[in-house]
């Protein structure tokens, strides 16, 4: 947000009164389109930071998983067990871990990867920018 | 009608040959039983039908299926999963086929995946409604298993793994669900390219080898096949900046949404798209053409249809939540001529506004339900090849598109930046817009037939890194060019690409990739709406074409990057409120650079 005092780029008009707030698109976006008659003089420069966006475009959130690859086997049931924890799916080499009353991750985390068999423990998040198409 | 299925079956086997076959699949059918809204499904049987709309399209633009249908090949014993909002599994035009599996991820059980949107019910409703009953319409695959997953309104790590294939129970040795097919209406738009890296993202690493596994080696190694939508993104895409949603458009010749008559999102660009266990899916409209909101790109598998959007022209006749309080279809809804209480359809429990790669998608896993189910012996990717050698050349005339640009003398020159219809060196036809061709399910039902055999064991190659450093010179239509030469021979199923590439304005690049025969395929068009400013442009970006299925690996491949614009041609960023910001705008100040691309090959001996 820190970016957008865009103000030189603000252009007023009732034009653009709608809005496409939900997250699912039951069809193809289509019907909202920008007001065609505008002219290229009412459109300003945004700064460029502003595009400099890590995530390109998306919107990221935490799902509260720990995401484990693991090299060989962990007995996780004690390590579990010290910070609460759940494994709530598994495949292959990897293991999804789960707090059950708002353990503290980024420090579970750290033990984590300080464990030898582990090769990464990462924070798992969803992009809640995927849509139906 | 039973005696008539009777009769062709029986006139099939005493002929007992492929060209016998051939001839009687080659006639018109119709799609027996009653199912009120059957005739306005112009993607089962496109006869030029309105399905309520104002106007038809054109006849035999459809999925080939009337003949299938007819042999009463529809898709029996083959499970379709739909990954997606939900699923209402009490409909009554889908609960006959709904088994047992689905999961309702928001309260956290098994059973009913309770719907809140109606987006997963109308794919339900394409893949697999039941047919003859008295009520709707029907699916492609009307004697399909669905199950149903709400995943897209509870997306995590652990949900993930639940809806694409994979059992609860992980300390079980078979962790393979029944699904042979996973139908995903869904996808996203990055704004520019993401780097493929298993260690800055092992969620990534873990998807593919589950989807790996499962399409190899469930159901006793037949596999499964995953179904993507390509993406709606042609005109435009949405992005979120710091929280808030953008509409992306182009803006050239002074007018919005006009790139030159070029795709403005390259599916390509969505990473799950690059993934070979992701079956690609464009949109066609009812005349047979690109819809006007498909994403396209050279890693599209194939087209099928999708319509447009039901009120001018012909969408999609599907279920809809039930009742006319919910869903697309309720009263005072009159965009479409079914809406609000139609007689064919009194209590609102169908919809003609479904749309999108999202109706692409599972029309696409209907067709591959049922071509399963002719010879459920076959493996997924023989299914996959067999659609392939069947599938149609829509569109037949369609030449592409050239890009007139000024190159950096000043002079105006010409780019066939989209090319028309090719064929390859294997004898498959290819299009950007719609892969190796328009789904036919009676071509390749008659081939499952008469195939005894599935396709050789999947053979990946090793990366092969070629180091090139070398610079693209700026408004080109000459371009750069970089070789290597590979000595693993396979029989193409797909060509991946890992691109590093800096350039400020990557928009303005085509890159392409020739095989030794001297196919050329675009691997991504030049004027694509990437919001790169001053970025570092393509990082270990993935990049998937389908063009060269059939050929050998064997030889000197090509890469080349043609930079197509100097001037001050523009991308808009539209907050849907009274904010409109221009990027892009400025030409890059130095020239891009090819630091190394890596190539490998999905096929077989």
């Amino acid at each position: 947000m820190k970016y957008l005092p865009l103000a030189i780029a603000l252009l007023c008009t009732t034009a653009f009164a709608q809005q496409n707030t939900t997250n699912v698109n039951s069809t193809a976006p289509a019907d909202i389109e920008i007001n065609k008659t505008l002219s290229g003089d009412d459109v300003k420069e945004a700064n460029a930071d502003f595009l400099l966006n890590a995530d390109h475009g998306a919107l990221i959130q935490t799902t509260g998983e720990i995401l484990v690859k693991l090299e060989g086997n962990v007995d996780f049931d004690s390590f579990n067990e010290k910070h609460h924890l759940t494994i709530t799916q598994a495949y292959g080499a990897f293991y999804i871990l789960k707090s059950k009353n708002g353990t503290d991750l980024n420090q579970v985390i750290e033990e984590l990867q300080l464990m030898p068999q582990v090769l990464s423990a990462t924070l798992a998040t969803a992009n809640m920018s995927i849509e139906a198409n | 009608m039973a005696f008539k299925k009777t009769l062709i079956a029986s006139s099939l086997v005493l002929a007992g040959s492929l060209s016998s076959i051939a001839s009687v699949q080659a006639q018109e059918f119709p799609l027996y039983g009653d199912d009120p809204l059957v005739d306005q499904q112009w993607h089962l049987k496109n006869t030029g039908q309105t399905a309520f709309s104002k106007s038809g399209g054109i006849a035999g633009n459809d999925l080939d299926i009337d003949f299938a249908h007819a042999m009463g090949i529809k898709g029996r014993g083959i499970t379709v999963s739909v990954i997606d909002t939900g699923l209402e599994t009490d409909h009554p035009d889908l609960s006959p086929n709904v088994v047992a599996g689905s999961i309702n991820f928001l309260e956290g059980d098994i059973g009913y995946p309770v719907d809140n949107h109606g987006h997963g019910t109308a794919v339900g409703g394409l893949i697999a409604a039941e047919d003859n009953n008295k009520i709707g319409g029907r699916g492609v695959a009307p004697d399909a298993n669905l199950i149903g997953f709400n995943y897209l309104f509870a997306q995590d790590d652990t949900n993930w793994l639940l809806s694409h294939g994979v059992s609860a129970d992980w300390r079980a040795l078979d962790r393979f669900t029944d699904p042979r097919v996973f139908n995903q209406s869904y996808g996203w738009t990055p704004n520019s390219p993401l780097k493929h890296n298993y260690s800055a993202d092992p969620s990534l690493e873990m998807n593919d080898t589950v989807m790996q596994d499962v399409s190899l080696d469930s159901h006793w190694g037949r596999g499964a096949t995953y179904v993507k939508s390509a993406g709606n993104s042609f005109q435009r895409y949405n992005t979120n900046l710091f929280g808030i949603r953008f509409q992306v458009l182009p803006r050239e010749n002074n007018n919005y949404y006009d790139n030159n008559g070029l795709p403005f999102h390259n599916a390509n660009v969505t990473h799950t798209n690059t993934n070979f266990w992701n079956l690609v899916i464009s949109a066609t409209d009812a005349n047979g053409k690109v819809a006007s909101y498909s994403s396209v790109g050279s890693n599209v598998f194939f087209a099928a249809p999708a319509g447009e959007f039901g009120s001018d022209s012909p969408a999609m006749v599907t279920t809809d939540l039930s009742g006319c309080d919910q869903g697309s279809n309720v009263l005072g809804n009159t965009r479409n001529g079914l809406h609000g209480g139609n007689e064919l359809d009194p209590n609102c429990d169908y919809q003609g506004t479904m749309n999108g790669t999202s109706s692409a998608a599972p029309n696409t896993a209907g067709a591959i339900a049922v071509v399963m189910s002719a010879n459920p012996g076959l493996s997924a990717r023989t299914v996959r090849d067999l659609l392939v050698k069947t599938a149609r050349k829509t569109d037949p005339d369609n030449s592409g598109v050239d890009l007139a640009f000024e190159n950096a003398d000043g002079d105006m020159v010409s780019y066939n930046a989209i090319p028309g219809w090719q064929t390859n060196a294997a004898g498959y036809h290819f299009h950007q817009y719609y892969g190796l061709g328009a789904v036919n399910v009676d071509g390749a039902v008659q081939k499952a037939l008469f195939t005894s055999a599935s396709l050789p064991k999947l053979q990946i190659t090793d990366w092969q890194q070629t180091i090139a450093n070398v610079a693209v010179p700026d408004a080109s239509v000459v371009g750069v060019e970089t070789k290597a030469t590979t000595n693993d021979d396979v029989t193409i199923e797909a060509v991946q690409v890992k691109l590093n590439l800096d350039h400020q304005r990557i928009r303005d690049l085509s890159i392409e990739l020739i095989s030794p025969s001297g196919t050329r395929s675009v691997l991504m068009s030049a004027r694509t709406g990437f919001l790169s400013l001053g970025g570092t442009g393509y990082e270990d970006s993935m990049l998937m074409s389908t063009h060269f299925y059939g050929e050998s690996s064997k030889g000197e491949w090509t890469l080349k990057v043609v930079d197509t614009d100097k001037g001050d041609s523009a991308t808009i960023l539209w907050d849907y409120g009274t904010n409109i910001y221009r990027v892009n705008n400025y030409n890059n100040l130095e020239l891009g650079v090819v630091k190394d691309w890596s190539i490998r090959f999905y096929g077989h001996k």
